[in-house]
């Protein structure tokens, strides 16, 4: 299927637009202060003034970053609110908690990192070195949030899989027994509902999708139970009584009694896909951060010489080399293998089209012997078979990333060569396009759904979306804001620079 | 209830950071230029110190900001959802302003001496204005909260922005924030010049008076508008304006009159404190009391304006039909939150990160400041 031809195109390229550019950025956010801490403490080790100087360059780095990374995470999140506005009153009222304690991690990032910057040669150093050990918890904590959220939108806490024709994908809910009795259980069980259980009050049931889904879209529309999908399952004995109940409160009343069984505090936590899907984020910033830095002390190795840029290079070129490895071969694995087990359709699109043995190959990697191909899946659980090329494509500059890597380390540690040439300034480049395309895959891969199995993209969508041209002119200020601030980098990290004293020594000196 | 309590801490904290922030990048960029155009290196500094305080602080204010949102979606997500639904423009308009700010102060900070001095007076201004502009979408918002005017029910729900602007409430209540800012701002300045002057510092004594002057200007013409925002409030939001002034014997049903009189009481100390320092400028700590009874008075007037509308998130719903009203009941009253958010453990996580990282917060200003 088309990706264009799933509901509200438009504002669906504003919002990829809006957190790409808040995710390029970020991305430095999760990696640097690792890259920094170190180098500090390597000083702090050796008393080698060099990893000193390194530290504070690379501190220089993501400070001057984060403001605009914060502003754009503030855009994101209104984002959300605007064009979405449905997704977010769900996320609120069910799973509120990753998005509130994400706050507190928000918060320990601001505090931390200004403080880190703003109190070298003010604090002890080891109490300095904490500051940053925490600013990038802060970092660590707020990406752990976020991602959890995404994780439920991908593959929710309760999520069965099946056989399409036994009503899969199914989700586990929690139904108030006072509900259950007013529906027509018969009914709803030749409709592909499966009793599973009791807990207090509550029956446990396993409900199909295409059922979930309908009831969402009626309650988010404001739909009544005579108005609704529900109405032709209620018992006629009770139809009088609730026709005139607005859907929304009887979703309510299933989905807080849902979580509340299964966790108000760690719901999300308990998506299937959660750990990889951490590691894989937080991984993927190191990633950027790794070859960014090397490029960055690479190229002014190139142009100005100089030991401490050559030390730069060596430190963040093992960074680099070590989590591209443990990008494509742990955590890259671990989501591979968890999008094959929770995201079928997902992994039957990325696969549609390739010969049978990479198929065969790709099935084995992620150890899934009963597999199902993209023709078999029914049309309106079907994603945009783009996220085919995403991925290949994906993978194709992940490996030539991987090389870049080893030939380096090859030639620099091993051969003691001094590879400094202007073309390592492509890398970064390609690890970000590895990263947005690896993100692609994960978001354009989730349609038709925002919620996997709970809520569809035209339920979540705003009933007042704004015109395609103001999306272009949003579109068109945001990567405006994002060349600016690749200018601002330019110019006070590395232009100033080339003057001659670092100009993070300056700052703080000044 | 504590909800209410995070809201209000938050909410307040975020309202005097971005007022300092307002009135901070205003006053820097031309006092920088001032500096420039007398090669006064006294200024200079001055200015730099103050950029520096800015730029190390405006963070935690639009992080108070953002909590202050994610607590909102927390407790009351039926609301934030309807708001999602109708008031793109006004939000939209803030937002984009809002990264404009931030990426602004990215380059006025790292631009200092790097930058020519108009390329960098011309960044400056863009700080200053995108720092004024962007309450303006969310002040339109809170004038919405008075009164829903410009809010449309056919063909379907949304919001008329050209209306909504037109809301008395807002008109009001936007430059009255601007003015605020500045009064706030220039009084903690004529505090923070006064206390150099007592330990010395000769030249802070007429910066002292110059901001106390300004600050009094300012405070005069809050205190205008104040007047003028409470009679749009009687005529367009009677609710509000019965629990404020309560103590006139109105029809209030939710009394917070007590709040109106400590805000007028920190209004009263700020206002004699600093024309009583115009008149006896040896007497720095008056400069500082106005500077905190101005912190007073703007964190409890902008939870006066929220709270007195308690419980309605929006206080005027007369102008609409019945059934829309009974509609809206559920997600439109703060006395019925999230019930997955009623829970003690909540409250002691909340308490057990924010006390600390705000205790952090005032360690970082703290080292900032020992320069």
């Amino acid at each position: 299927m088309n990706w264009a031809s799933y509901p509200a195109f438009t504002d669906r390229v504003l919002s990829m637009i809006g957190i790409e550019v808040h995710w390029i950025i970020l991305q430095y956010i999760l990696g640097l202060p690792l890259l920094a801490v170190i180098a500090e403490l390597v000083w702090i080790k050796t008393r080698d003034e060099r990893w000193l100087k390194l530290s504070k360059t690379i501190a220089k780095g993501f400070i001057m970053v984060f403001a605009v990374g914060a502003a754009m995470g503030t855009a994101a999140e209104f984002g959300l609110v605007l064009l979405w506005p449905n997704l977010t009153e769900a996320a609120g009222k069910y799973i509120y908690f990753p998005l509130y304690a994400e706050i507190f991690a928000f918060m320990m990032e601001v505090v931390f990192i200004y403080m880190y910057y703003y109190a070298w040669h003010k604090l002890p150093e080891k109490v300095h070195v904490a500051v940053g050990a925490l600013a990038l918890i802060g970092a660590w904590f707020s990406a752990t949030m976020i991602v959890s959220v995404n994780c439920y939108m991908q593959a929710p806490a309760g999520l069965l899989v099946g056989p399409y024709s036994q009503g899969y994908p199914k989700i586990t809910l929690f139904i108030p027994a006072a509900i259950v009795a007013a529906l027509n259980v018969t009914a709803l069980k030749s409709a592909g509902m499966d009793i599973l259980g009791k807990a207090g009050n509550s029956v446990i049931v396993a409900m199909p999708s295409k059922i979930v889904k309908a009831v969402v879209a009626d309650a988010f529309s404001g739909k009544t139970i005579s108005q609704s999908v529900l109405w032709g399952v209620v018992k006629p004995a009770a139809r009088a009584k609730l026709a005139n109940v607005p859907v929304m409160k009887v979703l309510d009343a299933i989905m807080f009694d849902t979580v509340r069984h299964v966790g108000v505090y760690t719901v999300t936590f308990k998506s299937p896909v959660f750990v990889p899907s951490v590691l894989h984020a937080i991984g993927s910033g190191i990633v950027v951060s790794a070859f960014t830095a090397m490029a960055f002390f690479g190229y002014s190795a190139y142009r100005r010489g100089g030991e401490n840029a050559k030390l730069g290079f060596r430190y963040s070129l093992a960074f680099a080399l070590v989590s591209i490895i443990y990008q494509g071969f742990v955590s890259g694995h671990e989501m591979g293998v968890a999008v094959a087990e929770w995201n079928r359709e997902k992994f039957a699109a990325i696969l549609y089209g390739s010969p049978p043995f990479l198929e065969k190959i790709e099935y084995t990697l992620a150890g899934v012997s009963n597999y199902i191909s993209y023709n078999q899946i029914p049309d309106w659980l079907r994603p945009p078979t783009i996220i085919h090329w995403f991925y290949y494509t994906k993978i194709a500059l992940a490996v030539l990333l991987g090389l870049s890597a080893l030939v380096l380390a090859y030639l620099v540690f091993i051969r003691k060569k001094e590879p400094y040439s202007p073309y390592l300034l492509v890398l970064p480049v390609i690890a970000q396009v590895v990263s947005f395309l690896g993100w692609a895959v994960r978001e354009v891969g989730r349609k038709p759904w925002t919620i996997y199995g709970i809520m569809d993209v035209k339920t979540a969508h705003t009933i007042n979306p704004p015109p395609a041209w103001v999306d272009f002119v949003v579109e068109t200020y945001f990567i405006g804001l994002l060349l600016l601030l690749c200018y601002a980098v330019y110019r006070f990290l590395w232009k100033n620079g080339e003057n001659g004293e670092s100009e993070a020594s300056k700052e703080v000196r000044a | 209830m504590i909800i209410l309590d995070f809201l209000a801490l938050t909410f307040g904290l975020h309202i005097v950071l971005v007022n300092l922030g307002i009135g901070l990048s205003t006053t820097v960029p031309f006092m920088k230029r001032a500096g420039e155009r007398r090669g006064d290196e006294y200024l200079l500094k001055t200015a730099r110190k103050l950029m520096k305080f800015y730029a190390a602080t405006y963070g935690l204010g639009g992080v108070l900001g953002t909590a202050f949102t994610v607590f909102l979606l927390s407790f009351y997500p039926g609301f934030l959802g309807l708001a999602g639904n109708i008031a793109f423009v006004p939000f939209a308009l803030s937002i984009l302003l809002i990264c404009l700010h931030f990426i602004s102060i990215v380059i006025y900070w790292y631009g200092w001496d790097r930058l020519s001095e108009n390329a960098h007076f011309i960044a400056g201004l863009a700080m200053m204005t995108s720092a004024i502009l962007i309450p303006l979408g969310f002040r339109a918002v809170f004038g919405f909260l008075n009164v829903p005017i410009g809010l449309e029910l056919q063909p379907k729900i949304h919001l008329d922005a050209l209306k909504a602007l037109t809301n008395p409430t807002f008109i009001v209540l936007y430059p009255k924030s601007i003015t605020a800012s500045y009064a706030l701002t220039f009084c903690i300045l004529a505090g923070a010049f006064a206390y150099r002057m007592q330990r010395g510092d000769e030249r802070a004594r007429d910066y002292a008076t110059m901001f106390a002057k300004y600050g009094l200007v300012f405070l005069i013409a809050t205190a205008i508008l104040g007047v003028l925002y409470a009679e749009t409030l009687r005529v367009y939001s009677p609710y509000k304006f019965d629990n404020v002034f309560a103590f006139l014997g109105t029809n209030a049903k939710y009394d917070v009159s007590w709040m109106f009189m400590l805000k007028m009481a920190f209004v009263i100390v700020q206002f004699i404190a600093i024309a009583y320092f115009l008149k006896a400028r040896e007497k720095g700590i008056l400069a500082e009391i106005a500077g905190a009874a101005g912190i007073g008075a703007v964190f409890t007037g902008e939870l006066l304006n929220a709270f007195s509308q308690y419980p309605l998130l929006i206080a005027n719903v007369s102008g609409l039909p019945a059934a829309v009203v009974r509609s809206l009941e559920g997600i439109l009253n703060m006395a019925k939150p999230n019930p997955l958010t009623t829970m003690n453990s909540l409250y002691a996580i909340t308490l057990a990160f924010l006390v600390p990282l705000l205790i952090c917060f005032g360690v970082l200003i703290y080292l900032i400041s020992t320069d």
